[in-house]
């Protein structure tokens, strides 16, 4: 277990580019993301292409691990997770203008835990991250 | 020394992840890099013994360079692999997830994920 205050722990980004149930890319993104957690390292997701459809609300699988539950449970102890604008609007996600005071993408589809966001955001998270892995292909 | 860390979630044959593991796992240890390798979900079967393909051929000459190799006990079960089913000289771990991020937070250079 890595001891280290919020300032100093290393961070992990991971980047989903496929949706959920078609494939284990997400289960596995989830379970590495709550270890990491779990080890003290601070976890960053970005969704982009298919990977934006872990996004929605609702989600009931019936014998899979549930990746909406499991994103709010990553949010919850402290994952930030955001999804490309792009991806999602193409996708039918985005409901309007970017609102600067909720600092994202409006959307009655997505999970609150997902924030919607413009992709030259995500340059900073993977510039400030220590190690980056993808799941998926785009 | 510098270190590499290989992520394989894709099966062997199924696209060219496996294959570019072993390519670049053998340029990796020409240049006397440390490789690891993490076989996680379909990624442990390219760990069964007995393949005749070309992937089970570079996995016993990445096992033979010295490329260090780990798949998930979790998911070798899931998949109804034995223990003896697997090549000789992986290991086979309990805890992936946990060895994987202990080796690309604290000991490995570079991680590249497939």
């Amino acid at each position: 277990m890595v001891e280290a205050t919020d300032e100093n722990k290393k961070i992990l980004s991971m980047m989903l580019f496929s949706g959920p149930y078609g494939s284990q890319d997400a289960d596995h993104m989830c379970r590495i993301g709550k270890k990491a957690i779990e080890m003290g390292y601070k976890v960053q997701i970005i969704l982009y292409g298919d990977g934006v459809h872990a996004q929605l609300t609702g989600q009931r699988p019936k014998v899979f691990m549930n990746i909406g539950e499991e994103l709010k449970d990553l949010a919850e102890q402290g994952a930030v997770i955001k999804s490309c604008v792009r991806c999602s609007q193409a996708r039918g996600y985005v409901d309007g203008e970017f609102d600067e005071k909720e600092d994202r993408y409006p959307s009655s589809k997505s999970l609150d835990a997902v924030k919607i966001y413009s992709l030259y955001g995500f340059i900073n998270m993977i510039k400030n991250t220590d190690k980056l892995i993808t799941f998926g292909s785009g | 020394m510098k270190r590499i860390c290989l992520l394989i979630t894709k099966p062997p044959h199924d696209d060219e992840s496996a294959n570019r593991m072993c390519g670049i796992s053998k340029l990796a240890r020409q240049k006397e890099m440390e490789v690891a390798v993490y076989l996680l979900g379909d990624g442990v079967l390219c760990a069964k013994k007995n393949q005749k393909g070309f992937v089970g051929q570079n996995i016993k000459e990445a096992l033979e360079n010295g490329v260090d190799i780990k798949a998930s006990e979790n998911d070798l079960h899931a998949r109804a692999i034995p223990h003896e089913q697997v090549e000789s000289g992986i290991t086979v771990l309990g805890d992936l997830e946990e060895a994987f991020l202990e080796d690309i937070m604290e000991k490995a250079d570079r991680v590249i994920s497939w």
